[in-house]
């Protein structure tokens, strides 16, 4: 056997074997090589960046303070106008005192006395912040700090122990009046799927051959989406409102063997006809990979189907010219070949979406948001190049926080 | 798009055309970082680190040779300097992993028999594959090798010979040259 191994006709045969050696390099290698060669256009750092907001933005809901101290008349006044509009919070009187309660926590946030010769001022804040006080039944304010059950509201008595809602309602009734705008940030996970319709369905552009007519498509397409993005809205009455923004997305897919015999040929035809890619045979199975980001901006509105001052029902519609920003579909074959035909798919596209969510409060304008979406892809992945699939949807759950201006 | 347009492509740093260009060359330029590297990872991180310097070197490429010899070029570099700085060299050797080597039947045979000479390859200490690799596979010379590697040209021979030693006694363990044996007969 050693016959066989002088020195030119092995290495001759390491270079043969291993000339053609090929391996499929990660997703992440191309992504960390683009990011390092691009490094402005890091498409990452923008989702990061949006994710960070979406922290900020939160963050900053809950930390809403209700404390306050107020030293002079003027901040009184102010302060009181506003705490009116808190939760849980009610204003009790006492003649010689007055007193900010939060009924739910049993936290004082306003108390101070009122002498005698200032009762004159203290009325003057009471009309300049349209309610008229009555005398109350008084509790002791050492006593879980609560002085009154009952407050007198533009001459109206109101039980705050036995009916809080009737309290709620006037101070959720002041506040709707307070803003027509809000804005919001959300984020969406959600599932895509194909319509997987046959070929008699593709559009007038595709080429499909004869045979391949009756042919079902064989591929599933199921992969998750991310979307996040932030809106801004406006109330045009009670229960109908308008909005329009901004949302960033993230989708990975993949479909096996997304064409037929057929439509493969003419696919792979044509990919070589215009980019002169001759990597893919005609008896080569085919996976598409599919990762893209796009931005989109809904416009839209939603309607109130129920609801209450704590928590309401809504239902949304909206469509979403959709632009991707990049996009790197990779057709494989085993593991080591691949083709990019990304100048053939279509960079504009729109969505449209309908949604339905449950929106509850969670301090005095501030709204946390959830609920199912769907959406349909109105136009194909691809513009004149044979249809590998039909046009996508997506189901999904979308989570978010509102807040009024 | 043609070669030409996608070198000029990506010249200008368009990146339609590099993604073009690293999908058309990155599973073959794998597989020449997979030879010099101690694993999958090392391998990914050496063509990463290699298309980087591609893609920032490629203004020098005047067009004479082949494209691909001259990414291979940058990239045979890369692993080079990767090995060194990460100090992945080291002596340990046990053919008795020879005869497990075999690729998994579901592959292609071409596939199979090229990744078993790679495999059988890799089994070789880091130094010992690093010199057979430049030498026989590469073309590299024993003066450009000693250059390369910063030892000394009798060193890079006697490595060779070696190296030659043991990958021919584990291809035999491994059974791969047996069925060579047609092959060797023509040569």
């Amino acid at each position: 056997m050693n016959n066989y191994y002088n020195i030119d006709s092995f290495e001759q045969f390491l270079r043969d074997k291993t000339k053609d050696f090929k391996m499929m390099p990660k997703k992440r290698v191309w992504f960390s090589i683009y990011n390092n060669i691009h490094p402005s256009k890091s498409l990452p750092s923008a989702f990061t960046g949006l994710f960070l907001m979406f922290i900020f933005f939160s963050i900053d809901f809950l930390n809403t303070s209700y404390t306050f101290n107020p030293r002079t008349k003027t901040e009184i006044n102010k302060k009181i106008n506003s705490s009116l509009l808190f939760n849980n919070t009610v204003l009790l009187i006492d003649q010689p005192s007055l007193l900010l309660a939060n009924k739910t926590k049993k936290e004082i946030i306003h108390y101070s006395k009122i002498k005698k010769n200032e009762r004159n001022t203290f009325t003057s804040f009471a009309k300049e912040i349209k309610f008229e006080f009555e005398e109350c039944e008084l509790m002791k304010p050492d006593q879980d700090k609560i002085i009154s059950d009952f407050i007198v509201i533009n001459n109206q008595k109101y039980d705050s122990k036995n009916n809080p809602n009737q309290i709620d309602k006037l101070i959720y009734s002041k506040k709707s009046s307070s803003s027509n705008l809000s804005y919001e940030i959300y984020a969406s996970p959600s599932l895509t799927f194909s319509d997987n319709k046959d070929v008699n369905s593709f559009s007038k552009n595709d080429e499909v051959s004869e045979g391949s007519k009756s042919k079902k498509h064989n591929f599933r397409y199921s992969d998750l989406n991310l979307s996040a993005g932030g809106t801004i809205l406006y109330n045009i009455n009670s229960s109908i409102r308008i909005k329009a923004g901004l949302e960033l997305s993230y989708s990975k897919s993949s479909i096996t063997n997304p064409f037929n015999e057929n439509d493969k040929n003419q696919f792979i035809d044509k990919l070589n006809e215009n980019n002169g890619l001759m990597f893919l045979s005609d008896n080569q199975n085919t996976f598409l990979e599919l990762n893209s980001y796009n931005i989109s901006i809904p416009i839209g509105s939603e309607f109130e189907l129920a609801g209450n001052e704590r928590i309401h029902w809504y239902a949304g519609v909206s469509l979403e010219p959709t632009f991707k920003i990049y996009d790197n579909p990779v057709l494989n074959k085993y593991s080591d070949l691949s083709i990019y035909d990304a100048y053939k798919s279509r960079k504009w596209n729109i969505n449209s979406n309908l949604e339905t969510f449950l929106s509850l409060r969670i301090n005095k304008n501030s709204f946390l948001k959830a609920g199912p979406q769907f959406r349909y892809q109105l136009f194909s992945r691809y513009n004149n190049l044979i249809n590998p699939y039909n046009n996508s949807y997506n189901f999904g759950m979308k989570f978010g926080i509102s807040k009024t201006f | 798009m043609t070669e030409e347009q996608m070198l000029a492509g990506s010249k200008i740093n368009n990146a339609n055309a590099q993604v073009l260009l690293y999908n058309r060359y990155s599973p073959k330029m794998l597989g020449v970082c997979y030879r010099y590297a101690f694993n999958r990872e090392d391998a990914e991180d050496m063509l990463q680190e290699g298309y980087i310097k591609v893609f920032s070197t490629l203004h020098q490429f005047k067009n004479e040779g082949s494209l691909e010899g001259w990414i291979r070029k940058v990239i045979v570099n890369t692993c080079i300097n990767f090995l060194k700085k990460h100090k992945k060299f080291n002596d340990t050797i046990d053919i008795s992993y020879a005869s497990e080597i075999h690729s998994s039947q579901d592959l292609i045979p071409s596939i199979v028999q090229a990744k078993d000479i790679v495999e059988s390859i890799r089994l070789l200490p880091i130094g010992y594959r690093t010199v057979l690799n430049l030498y026989a596979i590469e073309g590299y010379s024993h003066h450009e090798i000693s250059r390369l590697l910063d030892i000394e040209e009798a060193t890079s021979r006697s490595q060779y010979a070696r190296a030659k030693k043991l990958l021919q006694e584990i291809l035999i363990k491994s059974g791969i040259i047996e069925k060579q044996a047609a092959y060797f007969k023509k040569a």
